[in-house]
Order: C-alpha cells, then sequence, then structure tokens
C-alpha cells in the first residue's frame, strides 16, 4: 500500500513534542518547567495542557531578572491563575542586591540574573529535569543542541562529547548527581511557532504585535532587547513577514551580539 | 495538506566537503540571514582564515578554529517551495555518534566524495550505516570537481567505483552527480563546466525524490508510554508508531495478552472529540475494561499482523561507546518505551571498510568503537518487537551502558520465544549416566512395504528388554496426530519430515532413543533431518528391498491402488525413491527377517557406544 504521511507538518510536531514532554514526566518524578511568556515557552505549556488533557502536572518556573517589560509580568500572573498553573518565581536575590544590571556587562548579567538564578533555584528545590523552550533555529549552538541534555552538577555543557540520540529512543536515564535540560521544541521554527500559535489561538504577549511602527520579535529584558521596524500588527501579518526576512530572530537581542562566541559562552555555563 | 520537511543528511568522508555544500545550498538560495554571513566574515578575519561557507554552520569555537565539523547541525532549508531540513555531519570517525544521532531520523542522504582523492574510509562507513538505518533514497555526490579539471573520465570512474561498493553492501543510489560545492557548480542551476552531464542538478534531484510515498505498514503497532488517572478516567497515552486506532477497535497488548475496546479517545481544547488516531499521533485514550498496563506494553489489533515476544534476537548493531563491546557483559537494551538488561552473546560479520570486496570477517569476539557487525542479544525480560523490514518503528533499538547510548541497532530477526534453546541444569552426559545409554535418533527409510515399521517394532520391544528407553515414531500414525494438517504434496511431505525429525530431537535429547520409521525418499530431505539434530546421534538405516519384492507384498494394498491411479505421487510408482549412498547401516530386508535386522542395529549400537556394551 503506498500512503503519504497521514498527519500534517504542525501536527507531527506537536505529537513529538508531546512524547518528549511525556516521557519526560514519566522518567522524572521532579520536573519543572521554564517559562519566560515568550512565544516559545508560552507554546510549550500549551503542548503541556494538551499533553496531560488540561492538566499542567508540575511546576512553571519564571527566571524573573527583575528587568522584565512589566507587560510579561501581568501576562504571566492573569494566565497562571486563569490556567491554574503552579508558578515557582526564582530570582538572584544576592547578585540583585549587590546591583547586578546589564551596564556591568551584558554576558555577566545574563550569567549572574538568569543562570545563577536557576542554578541556586535548583540547588534549593532539586529537580532533575527541567523543560526548556530552545528552538535549534534560533542560533548556532543550538542547533547542535540534544532533546534530552545531560548537565553536570555546575551545570556544564559538554558539547564536543554529546550523547548520541538515536530515533525516538531518547535516553531518559542519568545517575542521579546529573541535572537534564529536555528540550521539547528542539526542532520548531520560528515560523512554526507563530502558526501553531494561529492554528491553536494561543493567548501571546501584545508585545509581539507592531504598535507605532515596531514590535518585538523576540523578548526578555527591558535593557538588552530592541524592538525591531514592522507593521505587522495582526497574527496574520507577523506570520507573513517572517516568511520573506533576512533578518534572523535574535538580532535583537544584545547579549547575543556581545561577543562572537558570546552565545556558546554562556550555554557552556549552562544558559538556556 | 502541509507536509511536514523531508530530513537529508550529509555523510561522507572528513574534508570531501560536507559543511562547504551546505553553506553553499543555504546561502545561493538566499536563505541565511545576512547577520550570519557578516558574524562568520568577521570570525574568520580576526581569525585570520579565508571565509568559508562551512563555518555558517560549524558554529562552536573549536570547530571554527579547527575547520572541522565536531556535531550535527539541523538547518531548514526551502527549495521551490518543498520544504527540507538539512542535517550537517561530522566525518571524523571519533565523531561517528554525532554522524549517526543526524543520521537516524533522515530520509534522504547524501553521501559526499572528493573527486580528488577518491574514495576513503569513511565513506564506505557511512554508505553501510545509511544503508543499515534503512535509508532508501541516496545520492552520491561527487565534490571537487574543479580540482579535476570537470573531467567526465574522472567522473565516470568514480562512478563506477561508488557503485561497486554500493553493490557489495546492497544499497541503491538515487542518483550521482558531479559537483563543485566550493564554486558552487551544479548545485542549484546547471553547469557549463559539466555541461557532458545529463542528469539533473543536484536541487532538481531533490525535488524528483517523494521520500513521504514509501510503503506504510498499516498494522498497528501501539508503545505505551504513560497511565494517567488525573480523575476517574484511566488513560492509557502512548504513541501509534504504526497503523491506526478507532473507537469500538479491539486492541490487544503484549507481553501481557490482555485485551479490550477504545472507548473514547481523549482530547483537549478541541471542539469535535476525535474518533480515530493514524501513526505519528502521540494518543490518549481509555478502554472498556480498565485493564491493569505498564509502560512498555505494545498494543496491536487481533485481526492484523501480531508482534514477536522474544527474549534473544538477531541484529545488526553499531558500536558508538569509546570501549570495546564486551560479549556477556550486562547492557541495557531501550527499545521505544520497553526497557530490559540484555548481553550479547556472540559478534559475527564484522564491518570492515578496509577488507571490502574479501567478504567481511566472521565470528569476531570484539568489537571495537565505530565499528559494526551483526550480533544475538540475549534479553533478560521478554521484549514485543518486529523486523526492522516490517516495522521500522518496533525494529529498532539503543544500548545503554552506564547511563549512555553506546550502540544503535535494527531487528534483522525478532525469534519467537521458542526458537532459541534454554540450557537444561542436565547434561547428555548426566542422562546417559542414570540410563545407561545414550540418547539418539534411529531413521529407517526405504520404501512402502520395505519392512520399516515391523524392524521398528521389534527393536522397540528388543531395547525395552535391554532396559533401554525408546519409542517408535511411525509415518503413518504421525500423520494421524501431529502432521494431520498434511497431505503428500512436495511440500507437505517435507514438512512432515521436518515435524518426524523434530519430536524425535526431544526424545533424543531427553536421553531416550528415538526410532523414526517413515518412507522419507528424498535425499535433500533425510539430510535436513541430521542437520537439525546437531550434536545429536543421527543413525541412518537403509532398509533396502527391491520394489517388485516390496509390490509383491503390499502388505497395506497400496502398490495395487497406485498402479490403477487412485494413489497419486506414491514412491516408487509415480514417483521416486531415492536411495542413501551414505547410511550407517544397511539391512536388506528380502535376506534379513526381522529378527536379524534387529541384531545388526544392537550390533551397530554396541560399537558406536550408545548401548553400554555390558547390556545384554
Amino acid at each position: 500500500m503506498i500512503e503519504t504521511n497521514p498527519i500534517d507538518r504542525l501536527d507531527e510536531l506537536e505529537q513529538q513534542s508531546i512524547y518528549i514532554i511525556r516521557e519526560a514526566y514519566r522518567k522524572f518524578p521532579k520536573l519543572a518547567m521554564l517559562w519566560s511568556m515568550g512565544k516559545d515557552s508560552t507554546v510549550m505549556l500549551w503542548l503541556v495542557r494538551k499533553a496531560f488533557f488540561g492538566h499542567a502536572p508540575f511546576p512553571m518556573v519564571h527566571i524573573d531578572t527583575t528587568f522584565k517589560i512589566p507587560e510579561m509580568i501581568k501576562f504571566r500572573d492573569e494566565k497562571a491563575l486563569e490556567w491554574g498553573l503552579n508558578l515557582i518565581i526564582a530570582k538572584n536575590e544576592k547578585a540583585l542586591s549587590e546591583g547586578m544590571n546589564h551596564t556591568i556587562g551584558r554576558l555577566e548579567c545574563c550569567s549572574a540574573l538568569k543562570t545563577d538564578a536557576l542554578k541556586q533555584f535548583l540547588e534549593e528545590n532539586p529537580f532533575q529535569a527541567i523543560l526548556v523552550a530552545i528552538r535549534r533555529d534560533e542560533e548556532g549552538t543550538r542547533a547542535k543542541e540534544r532533546y534530552f541534555s545531560p548537565r553536570d552538577k555546575s551545570f556544564k555543557w559538554d558539547f564536543v562529547e554529546q550523547p548520541p540520540e538515536l530515533w525516538d529512543q531518547y535516553n531518559t536515564d542519568f545517575p542521579s548527581d546529573v541535572h537534564v535540560r529536555v528540550h521539547p521544541l528542539l526542532h520548531w521554527s520560528e515560523l512554526d511557532i507563530w502558526r501553531y500559535i494561529e492554528r491553536e489561538n494561543i493567548p501571546t504577549l501584545d508585545l509581539y504585535y507592531s504598535r507605532d511602527g515596531t514590535r518585538y520579535r523576540s523578548v526578555g529584558c527591558g535593557p538588552c532587547t530592541k524592538n525591531i521596524e514592522s507593521d505587522a500588527d495582526t497574527l496574520e501579518k507577523v506570520i507573513a513577514e517572517l516568511r520573506t526576512t533576512k533578518t534572523g530572530e535574535r538580532a535583537g537581542r544584545a547579549q547575543d551580539q556581545a561577543d562572537t562566541y558570546a552565545m556558546q559562552k554562556l550555554r557552556v555555563k549552562g544558559y538556556m | 495538506m502541509d507536509l511536514s520537511y523531508t530530513r537529508i543528511v550529509i555523510a561522507g568522508h572528513v574534508d570531501h566537503g560536507k559543511s562547504t555544500l551546505v553553506g553553499r545550498l543555504l546561502s545561493d538560495s538566499g536563505q541565511i540571514f545576512q547577520e550570519r554571513i557578516e558574524k562568520v566574515k568577521k570570525i574568520c578575519e580576526s581569525n585570520g582564515k579565508q571565509f568559508e561557507f562551512a563555518f555558517l554552520l560549524d558554529a562552536f569555537e573549536e570547530e571554527q578554529k579547527e575547520g572541522i565539523t565536531i556535531d550535527k547541525t539541523e538547518i531548514p532549508w526551502t527549495y521551490k517551495g518543498k520544504e527540507f531540513l538539512i542535517i550537517d555531519t561530522p566525518g571524523h570517525k571519533e565523531f561517528l555518534k554525532n554522524m549517526i544521532s543526524g543520521a537516524s531520523t533522515a530520509e534522504i542522504a547524501l553521501i559526499m566524495l572528493d573527486a580528488k582523492e577518491g574514495i576513503r574510509e569513511q565513506f564506505k562507513r557511512h554508505a553501510y550505516i545509511i544503508g543499515m538505518l534503512g535509508i532508501k533514497n541516496i545520492i552520491v555526490v561527487i565534490n571537487k570537481m574543479d580540482l579535476v579539471n570537470y573531467s567526465q573520465t574522472h567522473f565516470e570512474k568514480l562512478e563506477r567505483e561508488a557503485l561497486n561498493i554500493f553493490n557489495e553492501l546492497k544499497i541503491k543510489a538515487s542518483y550521482i552527480i558531479p559537483v563543485s560545492a566550493f564554486a558552487g557548480e551544479n548545485l542549484l542551476k546547471r553547469s557549463e563546466s559539466l555541461s557532458w552531464f545529463k542528469g539533473p542538478h543536484l536541487a532538481d534531484s531533490l525535488l524528483t525524490i517523494n521520500a513521504r510515498e514509501s510503503v506504510v505498514n498499516d498494522n498497528l503497532r501501539f508503545s505505551l508510554q504513560d497511565v494517567y488517572k488525573f480523575d476517574e478516567n484511566r488513560i492509557y497515552a502512548g504513541k501509534i508508531e504504526s497503523g491506526s486506532l478507532a473507537v469500538g477497535d479491539e486492541i490487544k497488548f503484549l507481553p501481557s495478552g490482555s485485551s479490550s475496546r477504545i472507548k473514547s479517545i481523549e482530547s483537549w481544547n478541541v471542539k469535535v472529540a476525535p474518533t480515530e488516531a493514524l501513526a505519528g499521533t502521540s494518543v490518549g485514550f481509555t478502554l472498556t475494561d480498565p485493564l491493569f498496563l505498564e509502560r512498555g506494553e505494545i498494543g496491536y489489533k487481533p485481526t492484523q499482523s501480531k508482534p514477536t515476544v522474544t527474549h534473544q534476537m538477531h541484529a545488526s548493531l553499531f558500536w558508538m561507546s569509546n570501549k570495546q563491546l564486551e560479549i556477556g557483559k550486562n547492557y541495557k537494551f531501550k527499545m521505544l518505551t520497553q526497557e530490559s538488561e540484555c548481553k550479547i552473546e556472540s559478534i559475527f560479520k564484522v564491518f570492515n571498510p578496509q577488507n571490502m570486496g574479501e567478504g567481511t570477517s566472521t565470528d569476531s569476539l570484539k568489537l571495537d568503537p565505530g565499528e559494526a557487525a551483526e550480533v544475538i542479544i540475549k534479553l533478560q525480560k521478554n521484549i514485543v518487537c518486529d523486523a526492522f523490514s516490517d516495522f521500522e518503528n518496533t525494529g529498532r533499538f539503543v544500548l545503554l551502558d552506564d547511563h549512555r547510548i553506546v550502540g544503535g541497532g535494527v531487528v534483522l530477526k525478532a525469534n519467537t520465544i521458542n526458537v532459541f534453546k534454554e540450557s537444561s541444569h542436565l547434561s547428555s552426559q548426566d542422562r546417559s549416566m542414570r540410563f545407561g545409554h545414550q540418547g539418539a535418533v534411529l531413521w529407517l527409510t526405504g520404501l512402502s512395504g520395505a519392512g520399516k515399521s515391523t524392524i521398528a517394532k521389534v527393536l522397540e520391544k528388543r531395547l525395552f528388554e535391554m532396559n533401554a528407553h525408546s519409542i517408535v515414531l511411525d509415518g503413518d500414525n504421525l500423520r494421524k496426530g501431529i502432521c494431520k494438517d498434511l497431505g503428500f504434496s512436495p511440500e507437505d511431505r517435507k514438512e512432515n519430515i521436518r515435524r518426524t525429525a523434530e519430536v524425535s530431537k526431544l526424545i533424543s535429547e531427553s536421553g531416550s532413543v528415538a526410532i523414526a520409521a517413515l518412507i522419507s525418499p528424498l535425499k535433500s530431505d533425510r539430510q535436513m533431518a541430521r542437520k537439525l539434530m546437531g550434536e545429536l546421534r543421527f543413525i541412518e538405516i537403509f532398509v533396502d528391498c527391491s520394489l517388485e519384492e516390496c509390490e509383491r507384498r503390499d502388505t497395506k494394498g497400496l502398490y495395487k491402488k497406485a498402479r490403477k491411479g487412485e494413489i497419486l505421487g506414491f514412491t516408487g510408482v509415480g514417483s521416486e525413491y531415492e536411495s542413501p549412498t551414505k547410511a550407517e547401516i544397511i539391512i536388506d530386508s528380502s535376506l534379513l527377517d526381522p529378527e536379524a535386522s534387529v541384531d545388526l542395529i544392537i550390533q551397530y549400537m554396541k560399537k558406536n557406544n550408545i548401548l553400554g556394551q555390558n547390556k545384554i
């Protein structure tokens, strides 16, 4: 019998992600998810609810740098209530009290307020695995990631010696002192994310839509996230714009441009 | 319908131009973000290097400084409206695990070949692995044609060499295409320098391959991931690996053997609840009976093909550990949601790219990192699986050692539970000590009426009197029982003999003497029976009697019927009897009576230590 693949592109992406999320939930009794309120992790949260038929059976962790754009915090608190989430907010209080900010150095600031904040949180709350909504097409080092990516105690990513990952036979078997980053959206593209948001009618931040000729393509901390010139004020227009753009998604993220190998340097130490 | 992208893996030897090809395809088709090109140009300047397209993919600092690819990269690419996912992989043997990780999900493989350097080790190894992974669409890209002056004769020579290797590996090339990735020739448009090449250029060749239009197995395989109880409902969650299921379908689970019907297919945030789920779906359903099932069960439909339950299998395995594979060591076997401890029992047919053409070595005891071989795997628990050639998803597995994936494999033959021998606590010596004789199979062959059954019965009685355990397996009697579904066609006769031989084997293994009496007219069938016995004693006894004499005796009146045409294909009348040439014992039954014949057999048995010498 000759048949074409019976399910379409977005279905395939979605079903694959759900499989990975369910594997993580089953295999890691102490599991949490990072939710930044950005489009990717909000799609991932949607997939979690889909995987568990409306339930979000593990905590959503927001690493709060305190420099996030205010709309994001409002969106977080509204949806956490509406969707019945177990929301945990983690901050690097020590670095903040010592006055850490991007003017000290963008990479230093990211490391302290994101990576170290996460590290501190995991030291106090022993989640063995966390779901992170990174995608391969975001930038070069993420393109080389695994779905189940082990890190040592100090979060170090041994990118030269990454474990093999074959078919759907994911390795979920790790020693207890290994911390695991699970990346269920690794195979999605930026355009896939938006087309899925459209198909599923997923609530997203207004920041992504054009106001007075600019919009955010990627959101993060206020001081390090630049908006782009765009007239895309609806979902349809955002999708149309992405189909023709020649500019990378993270061009507006200042930390990526801080150094030639900025992302590798951040990610080796445990950045998302 | 918006189909998913087609995955293309780029393989081949180190420096044969994999990353350059990908960088060039992306940049010539205007699909790489400008800032990425600018960034790489800046890096090249600061590292004092010429700009290379490969750097667009080799994102790690180590990769760019060393000019090598360490890990795979996956990048989307669109050509004439068709979406692809290009997977660039490393060519160094040390990074083979990354190459395999990249290739495992691909539908098309491009294997790069440097025109100047010719065929090197990793070309062969990658071709072998791609064949083993079951990737059906393979394109050989003969690169760096600029370095051989775009020579047609040079291309044709390499083409022949590549095809020879493919033939040996039993894989096929969809295309063999000359290009220069560095100069951008014959990638996205036809090349003037290669005007002699009449085939499509690389990008167009990809359009002609419909990787998705492959044979889809519509027999259900469902792998159970988890069971959820968020409310009163028990939801069985897992993936449909092949086939489909619908509300009302009967579904049976292995290895538990329990079955029920699909009551509902669960969903969230949809307008209409689904009633059917297709292959590739991570589904959740409820059953009409609340079965207690554990993760790892495989579901199938009783009306369709059934997977195999086994604790031993014959598989192809590639080894990705940094240590040698150890026979008898415990590894963890993982197939979908099933897991078991396992041991590699034997290694054979180790693939060695250096001595291709001389056949693969056999019965090796070792498997080095980066090597592939066929193996026998013994599992501690029963695993539900299929041969990879029938079902891809339930026919492939990984092996883990110390929490790491160290091997990947495909099932060549999933054996049924009983095929492999469970070793007994008793040896044949233990049994012969107890019984005072050895187990053996005495196989009496000869024409109908030659006296086989008569001799067999006398022999049985004599052995009984000597306190030796024996039983007669008479052809006619077997046909009333274990072989009653069989007729007299050549196939059925062969099967009749096979079954008799198997039963004889069991009897002889138990330490008794099996006396099989059946015409068994064909040499090949008797040879089969002998081979089946392996180490056990098999004594062929030719009860020789002329056809005339047998027909004269005609104790059962069968010759008469055969002559009248009432029995077709009767041995000696309608079909031939092939006399044995190497029988252990020949008895001329027209000269010897049954008692004397039995004397002869007993003598032989004593002489060959089947019966103790002191037996009377």
